[in-house]
């Protein structure tokens, strides 16, 4: 498994790219939320890979603190779209101003 | 300390004020006007009592440790002249306002803020330390701010009041940075230090940059051309405020700063320059527009932007003469026109308007306020024996004495003296000749608002008969201080027949003339109402509005896509500028190692489904497409070699899922993405961040892995925390302290969902 | 663990305590006058805390944080200003629909994620500090529910707030791949030794966490959430993100940053500086045609953030010093500013336009007075605590030479006179005949109490910066 950060570095960079891409050009808040995600995963993965290089634990536990903080942004996100689209009828974020 | 103490009193005594007129009643204003007076007093006698010949240190205590500010108080023969005048003149105004505003129940708090104006202005005048000196500038500022919106009802008190304080904020704000430019330049923060430096000075590199801004802060404090605009407007105050802050004591600190910095800036090309041709021009102009005006208030604002202009002018010729000059006309200009400002007010109070055009005649039924103006108005147009007329010799004298090119100043100043001189009748003794015109019958008058006008108009001539009394007191101390150096002074009212007397015959003659054209003049400036002085103002204000609306449009629409976009593109060309900014970077060559097959395909797949995720219209394909994702970094997470990660990544992958799908259900189909060409630009963005994340990769160094990791965690998880899961153990022993933070965070989220989501009431 | 660390953590147990026992007050019997009780007794209790074991020696307890002097110091600011948002809270959620007890909860957790950053170390605990306070924030500001502006700018934030947190992790994990520790010392360390080769690595991932921060200080161009955000959530929430979020951040900049040599490190200083100086200006003219008195106020933080960089910038000890007196000076008159505010407002709509604020002179003279001297002080005008810290900011920036950014911070504090005043003048304006949303009745004496206090502060400060200074030169050392 001789995998150089470099490689596992681009993955994450393709995925955080694609993240930005996804939260900039959609226009449904849902797949704003979505976008985020994406981009919290390749920080996590950049994270092991991190981690990986220099033999250590650190990089693992913050991964995981990615992971359980995503989980709860998500939620709380969620919670918000519900309650703007109950009113609203939308999620378009252009259209919420 | 008991002169700082005297000199900081009267903001104590602002705040007794109240209490004062509870308990005194109608007796109060009598009390406070003592005030004013014991302070003069007092100064006069520590200054004639003092021990050495020149200037002393009187009182220093701590302020601001650290950055050099102490309030210190220097007096000298320059703070006298203005401490004689803040004072005195501030008795009088004292007695003056008593009657003036008797029927305002807010008669108190006008005495509290003219108490706190006051004290600034002693203390701007005293101050050895030059921010103290800023300190008390902007506390004038303000003051002025509460007393010219002192009957905040009507829009034009709010808008001159706002005006005023704007511009002179702003030049005040240029001040403190031309002071700590000089401060730093003569490594002083004190005056009285910084006066022996001038040579430093003089010769730094940042002078002309600290002259500029000290001189902007002069010139929009003292009403110079192109900052004059607020002072007109200022006019809607009550009248006492008008005869003591716009007259005789705010407008001339920018005076007091100019003729301070004497010594240490003086005598240069751009002093000379930046000085003569502001004041100058402020002087003609003004003397023009002056007479123009028919509200007898206006008309003297416009007369003391004028004066303001001269003393500035003068003080840029800066010769003997030129600053003995200053110094007079300086004492006998606040005389006289506070007197004019009295009298025009009691005017108004008996007639019920200030338009000159419908007055005339009130002398017979008001004869001491006729005495003062009209006493006041021979000082101001220089006829003799007042101490009008020794200012205006001296500054023609001061013309004649000046280098053979300049001489062209005494031109000018005949020119707009022949102007200021029309004014001065006009607004001073047309009103009390001729036939009886007013459009109320006049009423007699409460006492103090003759007698405050008429102890101020009588100096005036008294001290013309008498001048070495101030002389010997403080004016020539106060010129040796501006001058730098001992000057021999000799005030009289007769030298023999010389050309300033020739020209001071000269100035009577063609302001007589000008007094007799006035209506014309009047008449055709009133045609034309560009001769306004709010265009500037105006003009600058909308400009910078406009530029409020456009980055406003720009910035600030509202759109939340908008602002990402305008986030990411930033944030890309930063981190690329840091990138290629901090040379020389060393970019290795792309890693040779290639990656195993399986790796490229989760990879590949993960990519893909990413793509997929963000291309897809339908929502449920997308969340999907984010679990593929999820579970391809679960997979590489087990690859290498985190495998309880993956567990985690697995479980919170699976909830994200579900928790997405669940929404879902609640909510509506996807619309339709935007329009091509926003499409593009957006791209366009997103294209940029995705490069500079490329040259990342780049540059990132190539390492060579080992498939066991942790080695310490590995060996003394079981020894030391008794588990076998490498992880947890981290987790609950190792790192507790993260731990306990994410479980914090996962209980807030709890609670926020809880609470936003919890059955809605009513 | 040892007793020495539990003694330095005094103050965050305690907090933590008092939301354990809010938690549990709330779960047994709601009530809103015991939830307030508790919630200040446990701030007042951490602040006991702060006061006893503040003048220890620095101690790092575990690798995540270090109690030291200005951790103590700005875990007392934080602590202060929550307890004035609690109080201000109290009339403000009195006639709420529905329960309310968990806001005072939700403050109390974020204080606490406040104070963690403040003390942060390690980047494991920066992070979850910024978690906690940003989670929270979101449920703060979204509060009001019925008002759709309020969920609005909760969910604005959680979006920005998400796609920084991710930007701000990315960069950590490449500083963590460059430089092989999340320990804060290590990495300026590494900064200052790389000299003339810097690693790219290191670099971006500096550069992101510059972003990071800049959105939570709301710097341009990260300032986009910041005036609907402030206009949007209620206003106690306002006066909270406005000072604790902003004084962690700053106590964190401090940390990360101070021990960096700019003049070595051009990239970073001017990277700072044009956020600096595009936040001044920018703020301040968005500021000018505003009719919103909170949007006014936002744009203002974001001015006042570019006034407080520019005494960040100026190098040495004595930066060090005028930005944590800028910060504190901040906070007295933001917390006065929203104060009134908050006073003037209701649970179903903010005083929020000019016209909500017209003729206050004639029917609360006090309150004007304090509105009208906490404008004073963001303009910078002398007496004012916002003076000295104006004041500080351009005598550090002289000594360090950056002449360009003193100049433009004070031509734009003169530009921002003009906004402040606008408000100043509508206040001594004739009230307006047919007013839709009277002022409140009476100010509670909550309310009273917050605003006489932020008030004595801030002449207190302005007039007599003595004591303030040399607490201040003392934590700075």
């Amino acid at each position: 498994m001789n995998v150089p950060l470099t490689h596992l570095l681009t993955l994450a960079g393709g995925l955080f790219f694609i993240g930005i891409w996804c939260a900039v050009t959609r226009r449904n808040l849902i797949m704003v939320m979505l976008g985020i995600e994406i981009m919290l995963n390749a920080a996590a993965l950049a994270f092991v890979g991190a981690s990986l290089r220099w033999q250590q634990m650190e990089g693992q536990a913050v991964a995981l603190f990615v992971l359980a903080i995503a989980a709860a942004e998500v939620s709380v996100g969620l919670a918000l779209i519900i309650c703007i689209y109950r009113r609203y009828r939308t999620l378009d974020p252009a259209k919420v101003q | 300390m008991i002169f700082a103490g005297v000199i900081l009193s009267g903001f104590f005594l602002a705040f007794l004020v109240a209490p004062l007129f509870k308990v005194l009643g109608k007796a109060a204003p009598w009390v406070i006007s003592l005030f004013p007076f014991s302070q003069l007093l007092f100064f006069l006698m520590l200054w004639t009592n003092r021990p050495h010949a020149t200037g002393e240190l009187v009182a220093c205590t701590q302020w601001v440790p650290g950055a050099g500010v102490d309030l210190c108080f220097l007096i000298d023969g320059l703070s006298m002249v203005f401490m004689v005048l803040i004072s005195g003149i501030g008795g009088c105004v004292f007695l003056y306002s008593k009657d003036y505003l008797h029927d305002d129940p807010h008669l108190d708090r006008f005495y509290s803020y003219l108490l706190v104006f006051m004290s600034a202005m002693l203390g701007l005048v005293a101050a050895d330390n030059v921010i103290s000196l800023y300190v008390f500038w902007e506390l004038t500022s303000i003051s002025s701010f509460l007393l010219i919106g002192f009957h905040p009802d009507t829009p034009e008190a709010r808008r001159a009041a706002l005006q005023a304080l704007l511009v002179t904020n702003l030049g005040g704000l240029a001040m403190l940075a031309g002071l700590v430019i000089l401060a730093e330049a003569g490594d002083s923060y004190y005056f009285s230090e910084l006066i022996q430096r001038g040579d430093v000075i003089r010769a730094h590199p940042h002078y002309s940059a600290a002259l500029l801004l000290l001189l902007t802060g002069a010139f929009t404090k003292s009403a110079q051309m192109p900052f004059h605009m607020w002072l007109p407007n200022a006019m809607v105050a009550p009248t006492p405020v008008s005869a003591y802050l716009h007259s005789a004591a705010m407008v001339k600190g920018g005076i007091y700063l100019v003729a301070r910095i004497s010594p240490i800036f003086g005598g240069t090309a751009l002093w000379f320059g930046a000085l003569t041709i502001v004041g100058g021009i402020t002087f003609v102009i003004a003397a023009v527009l002056g007479l123009a005006q028919r509200d007898v208030k206006r008309m003297l604002a416009y007369s003391t932007i004028s004066v303001l202009g001269m003393l500035m002018a003068v003080l840029g010729i800066g010769n003997e003469k030129a600053v003995q000059g200053a110094m007079v006309y300086l004492f006998a200009h606040a005389l006289y026109k506070s007197t004019l400002f009295m009298t025009g007010g009691a005017i108004d109070h008996a007639a019920g308007t200030r338009d000159l055009t419908r007055l005339g005649g009130l002398g017979r039924m008001l004869p001491l306020v006729a005495g003062a103006g009209i006493l006041a108005a021979f000082s101001k147009s220089g006829v003799p024996p007042t101490v009008g007329l020794i200012g205006k010799e001296l500054i023609y004298e001061a013309g004649l004495h000046a280098h053979s090119a300049q001489k062209v100043i005494v031109a000018g100043a005949l020119f707009g003296n022949m102007f200021l001189a029309a004014v001065a009748w006009a607004a001073g003794i047309r009103p009390f000749v001729g036939r009886l015109q007013s459009p109320e019958a006049p009423h007699a008058l409460k006492p103090m608002m003759w007698f405050a006008p008429l102890v101020l108009g009588v100096l005036g001539v008294a001290l013309g008969w008498a001048p070495e009394i101030v002389e010997k007191t403080f004016l020539h101390a106060a010129a040796n201080t501006v001058s730098g150096h001992p000057v021999p002074m000799d005030l009289a009212l007769w030298h023999g027949f010389n050309t300033a007397v020739l020209l001071s015959i000269l100035t009577l003659a063609g302001g007589g003339l000008l007094f007799w054209v006035r209506h014309r003049w009047r008449r055709f400036a009133e045609a034309r109402p560009w001769v306004g002085p709010d265009i500037l103002y105006d003009r600058l204000l909308s400009v910078l509005k406009g530029i409020a609306r456009l980055s406003t449009r720009l910035l600030q629409s509202g759109y939340l896509r908008q602002y990402m976009i305008l986030v990411w593109a930033v944030s890309a060309g930063m981190v690329s500028w840091m990138l290629f900014d901090a040379a020389p970077l060393s970019w290795p060559a792309f890693a040779p190692v290639l990656p195993h097959l399986h790796e490229w395909v989760i990879g590949s797949v993960m990519m893909a489904a990413a793509v997929f995720a963000i291309a897809t219209t339908q929502r449920l394909v997308s969340i999907l497409a984010l679990g593929v994702i999820g579970f391809g970094v679960t997979l590489f997470f087990v690859l290498y070699s985190a495998p309880d990660l993956a567990i985690t990544q697995f479980l919170v992958e699976t909830f994200s899922v579900i928790l997405f799908v669940l929404v879902l259900y609640r909510l509506p189909e996807l619309k339709d993405r935007s329009p091509v060409a926003t499409r593009v630009r957006d791209a366009l963005v997103a294209l940029a961040v995705g490069a500079v994340m490329t040259l990342l990769v780049l540059g990132s160094p190539s390492v060579q892995y080992y498939p066991k990791i942790s080695e310490y965690f590995a060996q003394v998880a079981v020894s030391a925390a008794h588990g076998h899961n490498i992880v947890n153990v981290i987790l609950v022993d190792f790192r507790v302290m993260d731990t306990l933070g994410e479980i914090t965070v996962l209980a807030v989220a709890a609670i926020g969902v809880y609470s936003l989501w919890r059955r809605e009431d009513a | 663990m040892q007793t020495a660390d539990f003694t330095a953590l005094t103050p965050l147990l305690l907090l933590a305590a008092a939301i354990a026992a809010v938690m549990l007050q709330i779960a047994l019997k709601r009530s809103h006058i015991l939830t307030i009780v508790l919630t200040l007794a446990g701030l007042i209790a951490a602040m006991l805390g702060v006061l006893a074991v503040g003048d220890m020696p620095a101690r790092q307890v575990t690798p995540l944080v270090t109690m030291d002097r200005l951790a103590f110091f700005f875990i007392g600011l934080i602590l202060t200003a929550t307890a004035a948002t609690a109080l201000l809270g109290c009339r403000y959620w009195e006639h709420a629909v529905g329960q309310c007890e968990e806001y005072y909860l939700l403050l109390l957790v974020a204080a606490l994620g406040a104070c963690v950053l403040a003390a942060a170390h390690h980047f494991a605990a920066f992070f979850i500090g910024l978690e906690i306070l940003s989670i929270s924030l979101f449920t703060l500001m979204a509060f009001a529910r019925r008002r759709m502006a309020s969920v609005e700018a909760g969910l604005k934030y959680l979006v920005l707030a998400g796609i920084s947190s991710a930007f701000l992790l990315f960069g950590i994990a490449l500083i963590y791949a460059d430089v092989g520790s999340l320990a804060f010392p290590i990495w300026t360390a590494r900064l200052q030794a790389a000299g003339e080769t810097v690693s790219p690595l290191l670099l971006i991932g500096m550069g992101m966490t510059v972003i990071g921060v800049g959105f939570k200080l709301a710097l341009v161009p990260f300032h986009m959430w910041t005036a609907d955000i402030y206009q949007g959530a209620p206003a106690p929430t306002t006066a909270f993100v406005a000072t604790v979020s902003k004084s962690a951040m700053v106590a964190l900049l401090l940390r990360l940053f101070a021990p960096v040599d700019f003049t070595a490190e051009p990239a970073l200083f001017w990277t700072l500086a044009i956020l600096a100086f595009a936040s001044m200006i920018v703020g301040n003219i968005l500021a000018l045609r505003q009719d919103s008195v909170k949007r006014i106020l936002a744009y203002s933080s974001i001015a006042h953030m570019g006034y407080l960089l520019v005494a960040f910038l100026s190098g040495g000890p004595a930066a060090i010093a005028a930005t944590v007196f800028y910060i504190t000076a901040y906070t007295i008159t933001v917390l006065g500013a929203f104060g009134v505010v908050t006073v003037l407002s209701r649970t179903d709509a903010d005083a929020d336009s000019m016209s909500d604020f017209q003729g206050l002179f004639f029917s609360h003279p006090w309150l004007a007075g304090v509105f009208m001297a906490m404008l004073l002080s963001l303009a910078g005008i002398p007496l004012t605590a916002g003076f000295i810290g104006k004041f500080y900011a351009i005598t550090a920036g002289a000594q360090g030479g950056i002449w360009w950014l003193i100049i433009t911070l004070v031509l734009t504090s003169a530009a921002s006179l003009f906004y402040y005043l606008r408000i100043v003048v509508a206040m001594f304006s004739p009230p307006l005949e047919n007013k839709t949303q009277p002022p409140a009745a009476g100010i509670s004496y909550s309310g009273g109490l917050v605003l006489t206090v932020m008030t004595v502060l801030l002449i207190w400060v302005g007039s007599a910066p003595g004591p303030l200074i040399d607490l201040i030169g003392r934590i700075t050392q």
